[in-house]
């Protein structure tokens, strides 16, 4: 075991640095540059001071060694371009929980509420209920969050008032923002839900213990949900590191200080340093996620085994 | 074992999520206790929770000093040497005070003192003389002459790269201290003592109250900056000011607040106790917390926003003419634009008047000159002085195919204007504006267009390495005067490169702005003003507007034309 989770840190390494390395020469290869902007008015010879503050005026290979001196030596991933003095480090901390606590509550509504309308409609299959829990499944699938946003939005907070419209702060703020995020986990895992249970409720070992005269709660609690909620962890994993990079159209809509929409306007500003320290977290925690996703498997599911794992199988 | 595990895994996920659901539910009772104990300074939630709740007395009209201001964009940084948005400079304007500051007094911006009591200037205009008040910042160190002399020594220094450093291009060897020609003493300024400023200018300047006004006047501690170091500035308790209010806090990208400054020097007069700034990107999401009362005012810029606020008849609207011009400019080293009669053609064959109705819904002015009629020339309306320059050209020249013709033909090109080709470089936000060019140079014409759409930084990059063929944007002025609008067409300036030259503008202009002759200026300024748009170098085509919608018990917000806005005279009527 202990020799793969090492396989797998070393690729993992390796991924990132791939990632990082693309990215640093691709952000640099979209035209424009982040400085045009603030050296508007400016005559040439103050334009190249800045330059020369930014080591602009250096070749891009020696910036890209520059960049990993940095950062391996002083774990620094340097300043903001646009924002000036603020520390892309800093930043990502600063922005990153908020982007969490909203993903994280976004996944506990879509995860609890789709459980619960999967098994539903798996034990209705062909009823009503079945039907209704699927349109509401192929509604949360198709329609964007950022639509669910705005309408929740307009209706719940400024015709109503019942929750603020934008912002950031107590409980209230984020009930808007999760639920529009979450309509999409619902429906997911709400389909997962039902197509595994209803598989495993043909199992022959249900149909014995319903044979056998065992409760319907206890047959639904102890074999069809424990069988049926391995996928679920599956999806969780990326979708948890996902959910910290935010979600950015809908954290625009709601002026939520978060990671995603801070992203979107790095890009659009061309802030060279920070797009590369919030692709590094990004990728890092989707790698990391998925990574741990693959171990925990082995440890729910006797049936699948890790490569080179010898000593797993006592 | 671990069949154990799994077992045990899979019933904390259960178990969890039954939680989490346990937390679902509340979720939905939560807000509302929510919304009854947090203060929101709604009108709409104010009138009804006044009508509800007995405990807070019956003066239902009494509201709170409590502004919430809506806000576009999150501020740079508050170390203003080196930032050049609005947002900062807004965020600064409330917290820290110059020499000046500029107020609106019944429509019309004036200097007063504030960090200054009073000055004398010398008869030529080019030395002033500064007696400051006894104030103090916010942690009670005393404002000296010598934190003015450190801010603006500091935006002039070749170290700091300011991207403000020509906004008060007039101190005496300004420009060439910033270009490291000259050290950092010999710019001109120095304080006598701890409370007497010198002022040293190159050459007279009208508008010298108003910029002492600007955020590259203002002054800056050195011990703080020292201290702080790369992150002066970047967070609230990172900054110190000696303004009408304080910053508390500021959570980047969505909110700053501020209270009242108690060790103002003119507390008396801030009536405000809180100011917050809400940062909504999102235009619908600011209208919408406008009508339900989070915002006391905002900005509209679309006629839908614009008559949905109007006709619910609760808001007092105002209207703004902003310093700042529309136009379309061309780059001259393309051979077709290097012909002046070709560049007229486009000028006289754009009807102002109809983009202002079909395009952008009259919320607008028509162009016929390059100074927006905001601006004054040493305090004469310059539009008044200068005519409608644009307008004379297209009575002169009724037919503009015929002189696009006319052109084509002096430079010796096919004279067939369906064989011309145009890449027209636009911002990708703005393409409606594009696809009318597009079509109104075809049919008045003849001449094809193709749009060419590019994000900001391309878009600015392009025009700065001339590899365009015709674009259009909007300059704002930066004080009240022509020249900040003219030098843009003087020989060698890259702000917006045109490879426009002409000998005789730039010795207009240099000779105007050195002059303290009021006639002289004017002459100068009018004709330089009529060169560029009779050789239409470039096309203005409008004058830009604000539409703020005030709820009605808002008051006395100010909104000078150069400085950022004011809330120290602000207040809620009770």
């Amino acid at each position: 075991m202990l020799k793969y989770i090492l396989k797998r840190v070393g690729y993992t390494l390796l991924a990132l640095f791939i990632i990082t390395t693309a990215t640093f020469f691709l952000v640099r290869l979209i035209p424009g540059n982040p400085i045009e902007a603030m050296t508007e008015k400016l005559p040439d010879s103050i334009r190249q001071q800045f330059f020369e503050q930014y080591g602009f005026d250096k070749p891009l290979t020696e910036q890209y060694k520059l960049f990993w001196e940095n950062l391996l030596t002083k774990g620094d991933l340097g300043e903001s371009l646009k924002y000036r003095g603020r520390k892309v480090t800093d930043t990502i901390a600063q922005y990153a929980p908020v982007s969490g606590r909203l993903g994280l509550q976004a996944i506990a509504i879509g995860v609890v509420s789709g459980i619960i309308l999967g098994i539903l409609s798996a034990l209705n299959r062909g009823k009503l209920v079945d039907y209704l829990v699927m349109f509401i499944a192929i509604f949360g699938i198709s329609i964007p969050n950022f639509v669910i946003a705005s309408l929740l939005q307009y209706f719940l907070s400024i015709k109503l008032g019942w929750f603020p419209t934008t912002g950031w702060g107590t409980f209230s703020y984020t009930v808007l923002p999760s639920l529009a995020l979450s309509l999409n986990s619902t429906a997911k895992y709400a389909r997962y839900m039902r197509a595994n249970c209803l598989d495993v409720l043909n199992q022959d070992y249900i149909i014995t213990a319903k044979a056998k005269g065992m409760g319907k709660t206890h047959l639904i609690f102890k074999h069809v949900l424990r069988n049926s909620i391995l996928p679920i962890i599956t999806l969780l994993g990326p979708q948890i590191a996902l959910m910290f990079g935010g979600a950015f159209v809908v954290e625009k809509i709601f002026s939520i200080p978060g990671l995603g929409s801070y992203f979107v306007s790095s890009v659009s500003d061309r802030d060279y340093t920070m797009i590369m320290g919030q692709t590094i977290f990004m990728a890092a925690l989707y790698i990391f996620a998925v990574l741990v996703v693959d171990i925990l498997y082995g440890f729910i599911d006797p049936r699948i085994r890790l490569a080179d794992t010898k000593e797993g199988g006592n | 074992m671990k069949k154990n595990l799994s077992f045990l895994l899979a019933l904390t996920l259960v178990c969890t999520s039954l939680v989490m659901g346990g937390c679902g539910s509340q979720e939905e009772k939560k807000p509302e206790a929510d919304q009854q104990t947090t203060p929101q300074t709604t009108q709409a939630a104010q009138t009804t929770q006044a009508a509800q709740t007995t405990d807070k007395e019956d003066t239902s009209t009494k509201r709170e000093q409590v502004l919430n201001v809506p806000f576009d964009n999150e501020p740079d940084s508050l170390d203003l040497a080196r930032v050049s948005d609005s947002s900062s400079a807004t965020v600064a304007s409330q917290i820290i005070e110059g020499l000046t500051s500029v107020v609106t007094v019944n429509g019309a911006d004036k200097a007063e003192p504030c960090m200054a009591e009073s000055w004398d200037v010398s008869d030529d205009q080019l030395t002033w003389t500064f007696h400051l008040r006894d104030a103090q910042w916010a942690d009670g160190v005393p404002v000296k002459a010598q934190d003015f002399v450190y801010g603006i020594t500091r935006v002039l220094n070749p170290e700091t790269a300011s991207p403000i450093s020509a906004n008060i291009k007039f101190i005496k060897n300004a420009m060439d201290v910033v270009e490291g020609t000259k050290p950092l003493t010999e710019a001109g300024i120095k304080a006598i003592d701890d409370k007497t400023l010198e002022i040293q200018l190159d050459y007279p300047v009208p508008y010298f109250l108003e910029a002492c006004a600007g955020t590259a006047m203002f002054p800056v501690r050195q011990d703080l900056v020292e201290k702080y170091g790369t992150s002066y500035g970047t967070e609230a308790d990172k900054i110190v000011g000696n303004g009408p209010f304080v910053l508390d806090e500021w959570i980047h990208t969505s909110s700053l607040s501020f209270s009242k400054n108690p060790t103002y020097w003119n507390a008396d007069a801030v009536k405000l106790e809180k100011l917050n700034f809400k940062i909504i990107s999102e235009a619908t999401a600011r209208v919408g917390e406008f009508e339900n009362g989070g915002l006391d005012y905002v900005s509209a810029d679309t006629a839908e926003w614009i008559e949905q606020l109007e006709s619910s008849g609760k808001y007092v609207k105002e209207t703004i003419n902003l310093p700042r011009t529309q136009y379309i400019f061309f780059n001259q080293e393309v051979e077709l634009f290097s012909n002046a009669k070709v560049r007229q053609a486009f000028s006289i064959a754009l009807d102002r008047e109809e983009i202002q109705r079909d395009i952008s819904q009259n919320l607008e002015k028509a162009a016929y000159g390059w100074i927006p009629p905001s601006m004054a020339l040493d305090g004469t309306n310059f539009r008044e002085l200068a005519g409608e320059p644009v307008q004379e050209l297209i009575a002169a020249n009724p037919d503009p195919k015929a002189l696009l013709i006319e052109g084509l033909k002096e430079l010796g090109m096919d004279e067939d204007p369906s064989k011309i080709t145009i890449q027209l470089m636009c911002r990708n936000t703005t393409t409606v504006f594009a696809e009318y060019l597009q079509h109104n140079y075809n049919a008045k014409l003849g001449v094809n267009i193709e749009l060419d759409p590019v994000e900001w930084p391309v878009f600015q990059e392009r025009n700065r390495n001339l590899d365009y063929e015709m674009g259009y944007k909007s300059y704002g002025a930066d004080f009240n005067d022509p020249s900040s609008m003219m030098d843009l067409w003087i020989t060698g300036t890259k702000t917006v490169p045109t490879a426009w030259s002409s000998p005789t503008y730039d010795e207009l202009l240099t000779t105007a702005e050195k002059s303290i002759d009021k006639e002289l200026r004017a002459k100068n300024f009018v004709e330089a003003e009529r060169i560029v748009l009779e050789e239409a170098t470039i096309i203005p085509y409008a004058y830009s507007t604000s539409n703020i919608f005030y709820q009605p018990y808002v008051k006395n917000i100010m909104n000078p034309q150069f400085t950022a806005t004011l809330f120290k005279y602000a207040y809620i009527e009770e």
